[in-house]
Formats: structure tokens, C-alpha cells, sequence
């Protein structure tokens, strides 16, 4: 009888998911930042208890532990990082202070970007100092045009030294194309201050933490790798050596950006820093499949901000455009959960410069001071607030009781500062706040959803985060969207995400190609150079594979590309019809994948074959399937009414509060169904039923939220 | 005055309320301005991200863009700018069409139209900008436009790149449509594609799929603005429009009233024609009366026979990219912006030329606006509640080099180089230093591209790319830096350049309260270079900036200096061209920067060590870069001291002052000597 274990460490809470046999358990403990091995380890204790079991037996018995977490940024933005030195082609040392001219707007909000007289650059990883140029040069085919100048790199490298660099990032120009003098550079490093000189100073190549086209984010990606190596490193053998000493033989496994996992020792910082929201997407594709749901929203409302991931027929195939990292753009794969400033803390204000209009946030109260109601010295009324004046909260379960909360502060806030100014009541105010928030919230995902060519009534959204369940009528009914599904286990829904994902690697190369030539009017007959970067790329995969201990003959390979018509900025990633290209057939075959998923997305009106048809990289991934499991099916504690009566609640405006009921989630039978307007409290969270809605519990205890037409 | 004369003077303003418009905002219920107005946005951020996702030109990165959704009478409700150019003119264009065309039954306005447009005289900036524009309606009513529109660095004109520096009249700048219908029925016209093919045939391929990318967009917009007009009614939309419009006209007007009464005025001057370095003048006087801004240009000098002439609505426009960006940056755009604010061109000046005039480099004329509206709003805001947005922004220069010719691949290419285009400084602030390498003034959130971006597309190797030391205006706060770039031709046997930049003989970004103004630049060429073949030698001493280029022995090749305006000039492979930008006016005096500051700038190579021995007055070991604390406090004292002893009372000096004047062969085009007036007859063929 095997196990797994599956831990999602948050800002605030570390979450576990624990299966053991057909025995499943669930829970949180409070993230314990000085050292998240501690926390990580009290949840698996309490899962280990819950399911009736010592510690030792659980982590004995697991076959592995998947881990992932958003904290891997904290040294950044802490800027904690170790002092490194960079090396670049000569006449480029600026490429990182420059960052492609408006580097002060990267990773801003629209309104913050706006204001261009307080524009500041991010302040740089590395100081202008430490970034020196080699003598060297290659051109865009990988033909050296410049030799490396040795001694005068030699020289460089003696001054970084001298000024105490802990690291080296390489990155020169075309190094994937051609990587000999990112080679020759650590060679060079590695002989002159070998381990014993200078203890662990590792040496960081762009050719290979980022094999791809564009000279900044491939340093930014590197750059940052190395930045966060030292502190993730030790964060994860903290981790490790307590897991061993608990017993666990496996190896540790981490979430990747991409969907994917990998062990602890081939995962990247940059690769992991998304993980949490990306398990989470995951197991929505997962727990789709199993409801027969092929198109899912995956939304999570929390405090600060609103995620959401989409999943089409299944797949969880969409990536972030331009991804960014705090202040740093990068290159790397990741699956598009695109975040919005919108949560529980999001303040309302009326913008008295034009006309009185009310804006709910990007600004957050965050945690501290928090919304007005917590009474930590927040003054400014909040999603959170509107909410509890609305009577949609349950102040005495806010937060599983662990937290008091005041509707009296909350109501203040509100009608000093909204409802007096506009002339309408608290309770309206507080409509009008969750309207415009759930409004937005809409509007985000209808925009994204049609932007990647798909409809938002196809879809259903499952809605996770401690507002979300609150809020996902309001904003499922703004994207037109009827369907809301809301899991029990929504509290720890991205650790439950990751025990049902597969062991996927991603690799990938930046090569370009011409399927189509413009000119000539030729397809790509000469397919062999194609076919060699799939099989060094499918080699890569099976040394990982064999490396982990895992059956290399089971891995399945899929592989998709970046393709453009001819001079285009931005590539469109198409899912290859197949691995390899075998005559002209299969190049045929995998221009019409391109065209119909480039109308689909864009426009037909902007197919233009005749200016060439182009692959600009190869994304190959490689998977090992896992067993996977229906969705659990909680026990429900006997007895209990379902029925907690009613309270006051206001749904529409100018109507005032009205009797609304209240019902337990945990005691709620399958196929019990409420009708909106109603409350449905559950430990942590409450499910706003809204007028026009109905919940259906289903068997797992999920509730099915579905708008009635014409309601 | 004509309809289209009318449409250019008037038309930038919001239509007159129509008692329907006021009656439909009433049907507006609680919460639906907010709710519609974001919405409205998200539509053309949509739409963006369609037409930049499709295009090619260099432009679509660099953010010389607009999507925006207009009432049916054609006033702008809801924009996502790359630049705020385009947020003031693209109305005239819906405005012109149904005024003319409406009722024409040989043209017509219908459910499925596509026009098209890319000409000044009809509201536009300058011919490369093209835009794509389509009605929308709903149960048979014209309910609202869709326009989506981008530079485009290619018009078929006498030099590629599109602004066409040795131009002398329009009919040198190529491709240049009044508004026309390209499409009926949700479809493009391929014979009318084929056209514009045929006059882009430098870029063919960009051409044609940059129409399609605006096109696509404008789609995009037309369906969601559609389906809004389909759930809420046209009456809902009506009232939401209108509202828009007057909300943010409010706004502005109540800014403007809470400022101090009085007028603002600053000067610059350009360096050159666009033909020959010469000088000529900007100026403006900014009032401020009560509730109404009026800005007013007169005293510029006029126009001429170069290519650096402007319209008066492209100058409006230029202005609205200082008032979006500055004072105004907090309000949602809509046309109830320009409501209050009265901008005044005096016609037959360069910045309002005649119609025949070339204009595709109006942007480098109707940037001089940047510097000129920096300061004046700058003294404005200091003693007002808007004081943290006080900043000079930027140069006038704001151009690239562009470059044409065939590719590595095969193709025929031309387009700007977006590199120097991102990369200018940004102005010293009242309390901090600009910003380094802060991006393209127009639209300062476009994307420069990688060295490897342009490479793998146009036949050239790039020697350097970096910040360019003491390009910085000096001050209390110094301005950012800006940045050089050096192409040597490579992979082909030759290509052809030219550069719209300017300011290699005076600046334009002037400083701030005593703040230095930024550096003057040249251009750098080296024909008939050896270093391709002394990079494979491996020799060591390649140049590595500017100044070594400019510097170094250039061997069998000839080294030329020369203003950064360039006609075509061929470069055969080997051959080499740096190009550079400016950096930012300072702000206060020099000799109250810490001194600290000053170090930190030459550590970083922002400022020479005579810059700061010299300009800042810091006394330091140039070899361990430590401070003289004792021997900076005597420099400063001496350098204080020198002032006062230099100093003299106003009106001795301006007495001194006034008899002074440029030499007179700098003259010819400045107008008459001081006031700028017209003085000669210009002549165009």
C-alpha cells in the first residue's frame, strides 16, 4: 500500500494533501518562514494524524513528495542574493541596465506605468562594476567572427575576483546558436579558481539555463537562477535532511512553471517560483477529465490577488507572453495563470476627479493594516468589508474564527467614505463594491479566454481561494458564464493539484526554420536539422529520466513550436501534429495545425503565408504518466442540521437587507439543492448563492452552481 | 472654411451633447459607469494585443500604436495608447468620413465596412501611421467605431524609412491615402491590398500583413463593442459615452482651476531643416485663466522648404502627449480631455505649414513640444499638488535610424532601427535623478529590440549597444542617460541608412531650474573599415563606444562626423554607423548634488571625471575614487564665488544679452532676427 504526499507552501499557510492507500487527508498549518522545513513538517504530521498514522509510517510508506511554492522569490525582493559577477560580449555590459528601454514599466500595473514622472528602474542584481565584456564575438548562424581573447578575460576574471563575486552569470551574444566561448569561459574560470581556491563559486550559462533567442531575458533568466541558487539550495537540504530523518527514501520533487516536475536537483529556481498556482491548474485539468468538464476557468480569489488558469479540451496548453518576475522580464516557459490586483483587501475609493466615480482597487490593504473591519489600523473600505456589511460573511467564522473581525469598522468605512459621497446607503455602497470588483474579475476572463479564441460560454469555472467561493457568481454572471464549481477541498487546492500530475520534463531550444519560403514558394524540404534538435532534445529527456531512477520506455514525447509568418514580432505556439518531420506531408500537416490555432486565436483576416511561414524554437516534452485517482470523496460527520437558519443579506440595490438561509456545507447531503439567494459556511470559507443560482451537492460534496437563464 | 478645415481646427474637441445623449445618460443605473466604462478598456487592450501579436513592423514594439473605441460621431471614449499621438487625431478621420461620405450612396457608411487612412492633411501625423477604422452597429444604428492604427516604417517615398528626411513637398513622401473603404462585408479588398503592395514595394510583406493585423484588431474591437450594445441597449452605450466624456472633462477643467493664475513660457530650438543644420525656433506661452488652459505657440518660427515641417493638429497632438502623461496622467482619455485646454498654432510657422509641405517627419518637429511643455507645465505644477510630476521629460530628437535593403534571407526589408528609438533619457525630477536609457518619448512603454532580434532579420553586426557616458543634462538631480548603438554592415554587400534624429548641434532638453540642458550628439559613419577583418585577426583594440570609434584610427576607411538628420547614405559590408541618443535636462544647481552621487555616477561610466571635477566642482583620486570632502567644499566655495562675481543686474545683462546673435548663415530659415517673424517667400514645386 503506497503513498504520496503533496505540500503547497503559501505566504501564509503551508498545505498538505496526503493519500495513503485509499485513505486520503487534508489539511493547513501556518507557513513558518524562518525555516519552511518546520512548517512543511507539522502539516505532515497532521495529515500522518488525521489518517491514523505515525509521521514515520507516512513519509516510510510514501512513494514521493511533490512540493510546490511561491516563495522562491522572497530573496529577491528581499534582495538577499549573493554578490555575482557578469561577463557579456564586449560593448554589451549594459544589456541588463538598459532591459529593452522601458525597463521602469516591467511589471507594473497600466496606472502605475501611466505615470511617467515618478518612473523608476528596478534597482540592478548586479552593479555596473561587476559586469565586464569579453573580447569575442559570434554572428546569428553561430560562425565566429571574433576569437575569445583569453588573457584578457583572464584579467577580467582577476578583477571580479578581487571585488568578492560569489558567482558568474555568462551570457554573450548568439551562445545558444554557437555556446564554445560560454564553454571555454568556465573552463577557464573553473581552472584558474577551481573549489579549492575559492570554495563553491558556481558559474551560470546562459547556452544552458536558458538555451534561447533574445540577449536579455536569456541573462535576465540566468541572472536570476543564480541570484536565488544559494538561498533555494539551502532552503531545499533544510528540507531534506528532515524528511530523511523522518524517513522518506524518494526523491523530493518539485513543481515546475510549466506543468511539469522534475527532482530538487534538476529544477531551477526560475523554473519552480510559480508552482503553487500552476499544481492548481493541474488538478483542475484533472478533476475536469473526471467531471467531463473538457473546458474549465480555474479561478483563486485571494487576499491580494485574482488568478485564473484556463484549461481547453483538456489541456492546460497556454503560456505567458512576456512573462516577468517582480521588476524582471524573462524567458522561460510557464503556463499562463494570469493574476489581477483584485482580492478580499482591494480598497474602494471614489476618484472625485472624475465626477465621483467609484474604483475598486489594484490597491490592496494587503494583510497590514488589512481591510478596515480587521481593526489593525486600516481606515479605507474593501472587498472584504463590503462583504461583511453585505451579510455575506459569517464574522464568526471569518477565517475559521481565528481572526475577530468588526462589522461596525467595516460599515463605517464604508459609509464615510463611499456611501455619504455618492448619497446611497452603506448596504448599496457595499453592492456597488462587490459589483465593480466581480465586474472586473469578469471582464479579465472573458478577455483572456477570447484572446486565446474560445468563448466563455463554454466553460465552467471552479472557483478556489478564501473569496472566491463568494464571489463567483458575481463574476462568472459578468464573463456570461453559468456554471460554477466549488471543491471541498478548495482550501488546499493546489497541493491536492500536484498529486494528480504526471512527471512531466520540458525542453526546450530556440532554432529557426523556414517551413514555408516566401520567395520560392518552396515548403522545407531538407528536414534533417529539424529532426536532430527533437533528438538531442528526446536524449536530454531520457538521461533526465534514467538519472531519477525512472522506466525511460514508458516516457511518452509530445512536442510543440513556436511559429510565425515571415518578419512577425511574436510567435504563436502550435501543438506539432508529430515529433519528427518526415517528408513534405508532415510539414503540410503541421502548417495547417498553425493556421487553424492562429485564426482561432487572432483572426483568418490575418493569415499571410506569403510572407513565409517560420519555427522560431522546440518545446519537447517528455512524460511519464501516473496512476491517477478519482477525485477524493470526503467523509461527512454524522449528524449536524444543515440548516443554520437565516440573516439578514442584501442582493440587490435599494432593497435593503433581506432574510437570507444559512446553511453547514460539511452536513449538506448529495443532491441536496439551495436556491439563491442563499449562504452556504464551510471552516474557512462561505458560498454566496446568488439570486438567479441554484447549488446542487454532488456525491464528492462539490457543489454545482448553475445560472438559471431568464432569472 | 471647408468641412475637412473645420474638422482640423475643431475637431480634436467633443461633439456638443445631443439632447438624446443627455437623455440616455439618464437610463445610465447605478453602477454602470464603472462597470461598462472598465469594460470598454479591456476591449481595446484586447484589441492591442491582436494587432501587436500579428504584426511585423518594429513600430507595433515600440508602441507608435492606438486601439481605441469612438462615439458614432466619431469622440473618443476609450483608448489603449502605445502613444497619445493618436488619441487626439484619430477622430478627425470618423469625423471627415461622415461628413462626406455618410450620404454619399458611391461610398456609404455600412454594417461590414473597412476603411483606411494614412494622410496628415486629413487628421493624421504623418503618412507612416496608418489606421484601420470600422463602424459599429447595432439592430441597424450606428452605435460607435472601432480604430486600431500603427507606424508603419515604410511609404514608398523618395527614401525608405518613411520619413523622408531630404524631402521637399509631399509628393517625395510617398503612399499617402485620405480616408477610403478597403473593405465591404467583413472583407479586405485584394486588389487594394495589391496596390498598397505596389507602393510599399521596399516592404511588401510588412505592408500587407501589418493592414491585416490593424484590420483583425479593429475586428476585434467591432464584435465586443457589438455584443455590449446587443446586452445593454444603444441607449445604455449612448448615455455611457457621453458620460465618459464629460467626467473627464470635469476633471480637467477642476485641475486647472485649482492652479495658479498666470502665464508660463519656454523657448528651444532646432538644429536643423531636415536638409541642412540650421536654426529655428519654438516657443510657448502657457496661461493659465481661471478654468481654461490655453497654450499658444506664436513667435515659432516659419515654415520652410525642408522636411521638418508640421500641421497645427499635429503639434496638438504633441501636445497631449505631455498633458496625458504629466498633469492628466490619473484621468481616464477620452476626447473630454481637450475640452478646456485651447491650443493656439500660428499658421504659416513650421509647426502649421502649408499643405503642400513635407510632413512624414512632423514627429521630429512636434516633439520640440516635449521640452517646451515639460518646463512650462513643470513651473506650472511646482507650487501645486501635482508637484511630484514635475519633470522637463524629454528631447525633441526621438528618432532611429532606418535601415533598407535585402536581408540575409532574401526578403527586401525596411524599418526602424528600434533600438536607439527606445533609448532616450527621461528628465531630472524636483527630487530624484532621471531615468537612464528611459525609452521612446512618443510612447515611453515600447519595447527596444535585442541585438539578436535584429540580427537575425537585416544583414548587420552591432560593435556596441550601451549607455553613452556624459549625455546627461547636469544638475542638483541629473537627467538619465541616453545610449549609443554602432552597426557594421555583415552579410550582404550593401544596405542603405538614413536617421531622422536630431540635436547634434543644439539641444532641445533643457534643463530644469538651473539644471543643465542635455549634450548634443553626432553621428559617426566609417566608410571602406577593416575592423570586420581585424575582429577575425583578433586584434584587441575594437572600438567599444563613441568615443573610441570616433577616436581611433580608422585605418584604409574614412571616419565622418556628421549631424545625426541623414539622407540615404549606402554602406557596403564592412562599413559602419553609430547612431546615439540624448539623455535628460538636469534640475537645480550642480554644486548641491551630493557628492557621493557624483562618484557614484563615474564609477558607472553616467559622467566623465573632468565632468564631475569640472561641472559638479568634486575634488577626488581618480586612481581609489575617493572623496576630498576638504577640497570639494573649497571647489564648491571658489566655483560660488565666481558666480557672484560674474553676476550683474538683470537689466545690465539683458541689455548685454539682446546685442548679441548667431551667426547670420544659421539664420536663413530662423525668420527675422529675434522675433522669428516670416521673411522670406517659400517656395514649392
Amino acid at each position: 500500500m503506497s503513498g504520496s504526499i503533496d505540500i503547497d507552501i503559501g505566504g501564509t499557510f503551508t498545505d498538505c494533501y496526503a493519500q495513503l492507500g485509499s485513505e486520503i487527508a487534508w489539511c493547513k498549518t501556518r507557513t513558518t518562514g524562518y525555516d519552511l522545513s518546520r512548517g512543511m513538517v507539522q502539516a505532515i504530521e497532521d495529515a500522518a494524524s488525521r489518517l491514523g498514522v505515525t509521521t514515520t509510517e507516512l513519509l516510510g510508506r510514501a512513494d514521493i513528495i511533490r512540493y510546490s511554492t511561491t516563495l522562491a522569490l522572497n530573496s529577491l525582493l528581499e534582495a538577499k542574493g549573493p554578490r555575482l559577477g557578469y561577463v557579456t560580449t564586449e560593448g554589451f555590459e549594459d544589456n541588463l541596465l538598459i532591459g529593452r528601454g522601458s525597463q521602469w514599466s516591467d511589471g507594473l500595473s497600466i496606472k502605475q506605468q501611466r505615470n511617467v514622472a515618478r518612473a523608476r528602474k528596478p534597482a540592478p542584481l548586479i552593479g555596473r562594476e561587476l559586469m565586464v565584456g569579453v573580447k569575442a564575438r559570434m554572428d546569428h548562424r553561430g560562425h565566429e567572427v571574433r576569437p575569445l581573447d583569453e588573457e584578457d578575460f583572464l584579467r577580467k576574471l582577476d578583477y571580479l575576483v578581487d571585488q568578492g563575486v560569489r558567482g558568474f552569470v555568462v551570457c554573450l551574444l548568439w551562445s545558444y546558436v554557437n555556446p564554445a566561448h560560454e564553454l571555454r569561459i568556465r573552463e577557464l574560470i573553473e581552472l584558474e579558481y577551481g573549489e579549492s581556491y575559492l570554495g563553491h563559486t558556481p558559474v551560470f550559462l546562459s547556452s544552458e539555463n536558458s538555451p534561447r533567442r533574445l540577449e536579455y531575458t536569456r541573462a535576465t533568466t540566468t541572472l536570476l537562477n543564480a541570484y536565488l541558487h544559494a538561498s533555494m539550495y539551502s532552503e531545499l537540504s533544510g528540507i531534506g535532511q528532515r524528511l530523511r530523518a523522518g524517513g522518506y527514501r524518494a526523491p523530493l520533487i518539485m513543481v515546475h512553471n510549466t506543468g511539469g516536475m522534475a527532482s530538487v536537483l534538476r529544477s531551477s529556481a526560475i523554473q519552480t517560483f510559480s508552482g503553487g498556482p500552476v499544481a492548481g491548474l493541474m488538478g483542475s485539468a484533472h478533476l475536469g477529465r473526471a467531471y467531463g468538464f473538457e473546458n474549465v476557468v480555474v479561478t483563486d480569489m485571494g487576499g491580494t490577488s485574482f488568478d485564473i488558469g484556463l484549461i481547453v479540451s483538456g489541456s492546460t496548453r497556454f503560456y505567458q507572453l512576456a512573462p516577468t518576475v517582480d521588476r524582471w522580464l524573462i524567458d522561460a516557459t510557464m503556463l499562463d495563470t494570469h493574476s489581477i490586483g483584485a482580492g478580499g483587501g482591494s480598497i474602494a475609493r471614489i476618484n472625485t476627479d472624475v465626477g465621483g466615480r467609484l474604483e475598486v482597487g489594484p490597491e490592496s490593504a494587503g494583510s497590514m493594516p488589512g481591510p478596515a473591519c480587521y481593526g489593525q489600523g486600516g481606515r479605507e473600505p474593501t472587498v472584504t468589508d463590503a462583504d461583511l456589511v453585505l451579510g455575506y460573511v459569517n464574522p464568526a467564522r471569518f477565517n475559521g474564527g481565528q481572526l475577530a473581525i468588526s462589522p461596525a469598522r467595516a460599515e463605517r468605512a464604508l459609509r464615510d467614505r463611499i456611501a455619504e459621497p455618492l448619497g446611497v446607503s452603506a448596504t448599496d455602497a457595499a453592492l456597488l463594491v462587490k459589483r465593480i470588483v466581480d465586474a472586473h474579475m469578469g471582464a479579465v476572463i472573458h478577455k483572456e479566454t477570447v484572446l486565446k479564441g474560445y468563448d466563455p460560454r463554454d466553460f465552467v469555472i471552479f472557483a478556489a481561494g478564501g473569496a472566491g467561493p463568494l464571489h463567483a457568481c458575481g463574476y462568472a454572471e459578468a464573463a456570461g458564464m453559468t456554471r460554477v464549481v466549488i471543491f471541498p477541498f478548495a482550501p488546499v487546492f493546489c497541493a491536492y493539484g500536484s498529486s494528480t500530475m504526471d512527471v512531466l520534463h520540458v525542453y526546450e531550444r530556440s532554432a529557426h526554420f523556414t517551413l514555408f519560403d516566401g520567395n520560392t514558394k518552396e515548403w522545407l524540404a531538407e528536414m534533417s536539422g529539424f529532426n536532430a534538435v527533437v533528438d538531442a532534445l528526446a536524449a536530454q529527456a531520457a538521461r533526465d529520466f534514467a538519472g531519477e531512477g525512472f522506466d525511460v520506455s514508458a516516457v511518452e514525447y509530445s512536442l510543440e513550436l513556436d511559429m510565425k509568418f515571415g518578419g512577425q514580432l511574436n510567435v504563436k505556439r502550435v501543438a506539432a501534429p508529430s515529433i519528427r518531420l518526415a517528408d513534405v506531408t508532415d510539414v503540410r500537416r503541421l502548417y495547417q495545425a498553425f493556421e487553424v490555432e492562429y485564426s482561432e486565436a487572432y483572426s483568418p483576416l490575418g493569415l499571410n503565408p506569403d510572407a513565409g511561414v517560420e519555427i522560431d524554437a522546440l518545446v519537447l516534452k517528455a512524460r511519464l504518466r501516473q496512476p491517477q485517482r478519482p477525485p477524493p470523496m470526503p467523509e461527512r460527520p454524522a449528524g449536524g442540521a444543515a440548516s443554520l437558519g437565516t440573516r439578514p443579506a442584501v442582493w440587490e440595490l435599494g432593497t435593503g437587507p433581506v432574510d437570507t438561509p444559512v446553511f453547514e456545507a460539511a452536513v449538506l447531503a448529495p443532491g441536496t439543492v439551495v436556491t439563491g439567494p442563499a449562504l452556504v459556511e464551510a471552516e474557512t470559507t462561505t458560498t454566496a448563492v446568488a439570486p438567479g443560482w441554484s447549488l446542487v451537492v454532488d456525491e464528492r460534496s462539490a457543489f454545482i452552481l448553475t445560472y438559471e437563464q431568464g432569472q | 472654411m471647408s468641412v475637412l478645415g473645420n474638422l482640423l481646427a475643431t475637431g480634436m474637441k467633443p461633439e456638443s451633447p445631443s439632447d438624446e445623449e443627455l437623455e440616455a445618460m439618464q437610463s445610465l443605473r447605478l453602477g454602470d459607469y464603472e462597470i461598462l466604462s472598465e469594460k470598454l478598456v479591456l476591449i481595446a487592450q484586447e484589441g492591442k494585443e491582436v494587432m501587436t501579436r500579428m504584426g511585423i513592423s518594429s513600430m507595433l514594439h515600440s508602441g507608435d500604436t492606438l486601439v481605441a473605441v469612438y462615439t458614432a460621431a466619431g469622440d473618443l471614449v476609450a483608448p489603449v495608447c502605445g502613444t497619445y499621438l493618436h488619441s487626439v487625431t484619430g477622430q478627425i478621420p470618423i469625423k471627415f468620413i461622415l461628413a462626406e461620405y455618410a450620404g454619399d450612396p458611391s461610398v456609404g457608411v455600412r454594417e461590414g465596412d473597412i476603411f483606411y487612412c494614412n494622410e496628415a492633411l486629413y487628421g493624421g501625423i504623418h503618412n507612416p501611421d496608418q489606421f484601420a477604422l470600422m463602424p459599429v452597429f447595432n439592430e441597424g444604428e450606428l452605435v460607435a467605431w472601432a480604430v486600431c492604427g500603427a507606424h508603419q516604417s515604410e511609404t514608398g517615398g523618395a527614401e525608405p524609412g518613411g520619413e523622408i528626411t531630404q524631402a521637399r513637398t509631399r509628393h517625395d513622401e510617398g503612399m499617402k491615402l485620405s480616408p477610403m473603404k478597403i473593405g465591404e462585408n467583413y472583407l479586405l479588398r485584394e486588389d487594394l491590398l495589391r496596390m498598397m503592395e505596389n507602393f510599399i514595394s521596399r516592404a511588401p510583406r510588412m505592408q500587407v500583413t501589418d493592414v491585416k493585423a490593424r484590420v483583425a484588431a479593429c475586428d476585434r474591437v467591432r464584435i465586443r463593442v457589438q455584443e455590449l450594445a446587443r446586452k445593454h441597449g444603444n441607449t445604455v452605450l449612448r448615455g455611457l459615452f457621453r458620460r465618459m466624456i464629460q467626467q473627464t472633462s470635469a476633471g480637467v477643467r477642476r485641475r486647472i482651476a485649482s492652479w495658479p493664475d498666470g502665464t508660463y513660457r519656454h523657448v528651444v530650438f532646432m538644429d536643423t531643416t531636415g536638409h541642412d543644420a540650421y536654426l529655428l525656433r519654438a516657443v510657448v506661452a502657457v496661461t493659465v485663466a481661471g478654468d481654461r488652459l490655453i497654450i499658444d505657440f506664436e513667435g515659432t518660427s516659419p515654415e520652410h522648404e525642408g522636411s521638418y515641417n508640421a500641421f497645427a493638429h499635429i503639434i496638438a497632438a504633441h501636445c497631449a502627449v505631455n498633458l496625458y502623461q504629466f498633469p492628466f496622467h490619473d484621468f481616464p482619455i477620452s476626447s473630454g480631455m481637450l475640452e478646456h485646454i485651447d491650443i493656439r498654432v500660428p499658421k504659416g510657422s513650421f509647426f502649421d505649414a502649408d499643405s503642400e509641405a513635407a510632413v512624414s517627419c512632423s514627429p521630429l518637429v512636434g516633439a520640440l513640444v516635449f521640452p517646451l511643455l515639460g518646463v512650462a507645465l513643470s513651473k506650472i505644477m511646482y507650487s501645486t499638488p501635482q508637484r511630484d510630476l514635475v519633470c522637463g521629460f524629454c528631447t525633441s530628437s526621438a528618432s532611429a535610424v532606418m535601415v533598407s535593403g535585402v536581408n540575409q534571407h532574401g526578403y527586401r526589408v525596411t524599418d526602424f532601427m528600434g533600438y536607439p528609438l527606445n533609448a532616450y533619457g527621461l528628465a531630472a525630477r524636483h527630487d530624484m535623478d532621471g531615468v537612464d536609457v528611459f525609452g521612446f518619448p512618443h510612447g515611453p512603454w515600447g519595447k527596444a529590440p535585442d541585438v539578436e532580434d535584429i540580427e537575425q532579420e537585416f544583414p548587420v553586426l552591432h560593435l556596441y549597444e550601451h549607455q553613452l557616458r556624459d549625455t546627461c543634462g547636469f544638475g542638483r538631480y541629473r537627467g538619465g542617460c541616453g545610449a549609443a548603438v554602432c552597426y557594421m554592415v555583415y552579410g550582404s554587400r550593401y544596405l542603405a541608412f538614413t536617421s531622422s534624429q536630431k540635436e547634434s548641434k543644439f539641444p532641445s532638453a533643457n534643463g530644469l531650474f538651473g539644471g543643465y540642458a542635455a549634450t548634443t550628439l553626432p553621428g559617426i559613419r566609417v566608410m571602406g573599415s577593416d575592423i570586420l577583418e581585424r575582429m577575425r585577426a583578433g586584434d584587441a583594440d575594437i572600438p567599444t563606444d563613441d568615443y573610441g570609434l570616433a577616436a581611433a584610427d580608422p585605418g584604409p576607411g574614412e571616419l565622418i562626423l556628421e549631424h545625426q538628420t541623414r539622407g540615404v547614405s549606402i554602406l557596403h559590408e564592412g562599413d559602419i554607423l553609430a547612431a546615439s541618443t540624448n539623455g535628460g535636462g538636469g534640475y537645480g544647481d550642480v554644486l548641491e548634488r551630493e557628492p557621493d552621487e557624483v562618484l557614484s555616477d563615474v564609477a558607472r561610466s553616467i559622467i566623465s571625471a573632468s565632468v564631475a571635477r569640472d561641472v559638479y566642482c568634486v575634488v577626488f583620486d581618480p586612481e581609489t575614487m575617493l572623496l576630498d570632502v576638504g577640497g570639494t567644499t573649497k571647489a564648491r566655495e571658489a566655483a560660488r564665488q565666481d558666480r557672484a562675481r560674474r553676476g550683474r543686474p538683470y537689466v545690465e545683462f539683458a541689455a548685454e544679452w539682446s546685442t548679441r546673435r548667431p551667426p547670420e548663415e544659421i539664420l536663413t530659415y530662423y525668420g527675422a532676427w529675434p522675433s522669428a517673424a516670416r521673411n522670406r517667400e517659400v517656395v514649392r514645386i
